[in-house]
C-alpha cells in the first residue's frame, strides 16, 4: 500500500500535491493530517508548514493510470537522485533522511536533519554546493531539465523572505541619496529576487553588474539613471 | 575512512568511469588528505567551470568534518 507524507504551506495545498505525486484523485486516498499549518502571518516566521500523510487505498489502486515511459523514466531518475543526496547526508550526519516534492518551480528535496543547521553552513553556502552538486548528477541521469532544489530548515523561505526585504531597505536608501546603492555579491537565484522584488517600484531601476557566477544588483532611482556608469 | 566514503559516493555519480576513481586518505594528526585520482577525461567534471564542482565537494566536505576531531583536506591529482 502506497503512503506518503506530504509538507505543504497549507492542508489543501498538500493534499493537491499528494494527488499528484501518487496519480490519484482526492477520493482514492485517506488523508491524515499530522501537523496543521499555523495561520499566515506566522507562517513565515515559524517556517512552519501542513504536514499530511496521504495513503492510496488498497481497492482502487490495483487499476492505477497508466504511466507514460518518460513520466516512469524520471520518477526512477528523482527517486535515484534522492537516494544519493540521503546517503551524502547520512555521511555528513547520521540519521538525516531526504524528502521530496514537486512545486512550481521545480523539484525541492528537504534535508530533515537534527536542526542544528549543518546542511545550509554560512551562508547557506552547504546548501548552494548539495543543490549544484545533485544537479550536476541529475544530468548524468538524464532526468528532465526542471531545477531541482535543496531545502533544510526551512531555509529557503527564510533567505528569500530577508532578501525581498532587504530589496525594500536599499531601494529606500537609493531614493532618499538620489543615487546608486549597490548590494553584495549574489547568486542567480539572490538577484533574481531582488530585481523582482524592485520590479514593481516604477521609480527604481536594476541591473547587475560583475564577472562570473557571483554579481552585485545596482540600485539607481530612474532620474539619476543617465549619470551612472554602467 | 568515513570521509573516504563520502567522497566516494559524490563522485561516483559524477563521473563517467566509476570504476577508475581512486582515493586514499593520509590521516594526521590534525588533517587529513584525501587525494582523488580518476580518469584523465573524467578530470574536468570533478573540477567542474571555474573549479565550482571542487569547491563544492570542499565544502561539503569541511561540513561532513566539522563535527570530527581532524579537518579533511581534499586534493585532486592527475
Amino acid at each position: 500500500m502506497d503512503s506518503i507524507e506530504i509538507e505543504a504551506k497549507s492542508v489543501a495545498e498538500a493534499i493537491t500535491i499528494a494527488c499528484e505525486e501518487l496519480k490519484t484523485t482526492h477520493d482514492n486516498l485517506t488523508i491524515e493530517v499530522l501537523q496543521e499549518a499555523p495561520n499566515k502571518i506566522f507562517a513565515f516566521m515559524s517556517g512552519r508548514k501542513a504536514r499530511i500523510r496521504a495513503t492510496l487505498m488498497p481497492a482502487k489502486a490495483e487499476t492505477p493510470p497508466a504511466r507514460t515511459a518518460a513520466a516512469a523514466d524520471s520518477a526512477a531518475a528523482a527517486t535515484r537522485m534522492q537516494e544519493v543526496l540521503e546517503t551524502i547526508a547520512r555521511h555528513i550526519q547520521p540519521g538525516a533522511s531526504v524528502e521530496v516534492r514537486n512545486n512550481d518551480d521545480g523539484i525541492v528535496m528537504n534535508i530533515i536533519g537534527d536542526g542544528s543547521g549543518i546542511f545550509i553552513g554560512r551562508q547557506g553556502q552547504t546548501l548552494e554546493a548539495l543543490q549544484y552538486l545533485i544537479n550536476k548528477i541529475k544530468v548524468r541521469y538524464g532526468a528532465d531539465a526542471v531545477p531541482v532544489t535543496v531545502d533544510s530548515e526551512a531555509y529557503r523561505a527564510r533567505h528569500d523572505e530577508s532578501l525581498a526585504n532587504l530589496a525594500v531597505k536599499l531601494g529606500m536608501k537609493a531614493k532618499k541619496r538620489s543615487g546608486p546603492v549597490t548590494t553584495n555579491l549574489l547568486n542567480p537565484a539572490e538577484r533574481r529576487i531582488i530585481h523582482l522584488t524592485l520590479q514593481k517600484d516604477a521609480e527604481l531601476t536594476t541591473w547587475s553588474k560583475g564577472e562570473g557566477v557571483l554579481k552585485k544588483v545596482i540600485i539607481v532611482p530612474r532620474q539619476a539613471e543617465k549619470s551612472v556608469n554602467r | 575512512m568515513y570521509m573516504k566514503e563520502l567522497i566516494r559516493e559524490i563522485v561516483t555519480a559524477l563521473v563517467d568511469n566509476p570504476e577508475q576513481v581512486h582515493i586514499t586518505e593520509i590521516v594526521g594528526e590534525k588533517t587529513a588528505v584525501i587525494e582523488l585520482r580518476v580518469a584523465q577525461t573524467d578530470f574536468g567534471k570533478v573540477i567542474g567551470k571555474k573549479g565550482r564542482t571542487a569547491q563544492s565537494i570542499r565544502t561539503i566536505l569541511s561540513a561532513a568534518s566539522a563535527k570530527q576531531e581532524r579537518r579533511c583536506i581534499l586534493e585532486i591529482l592527475e
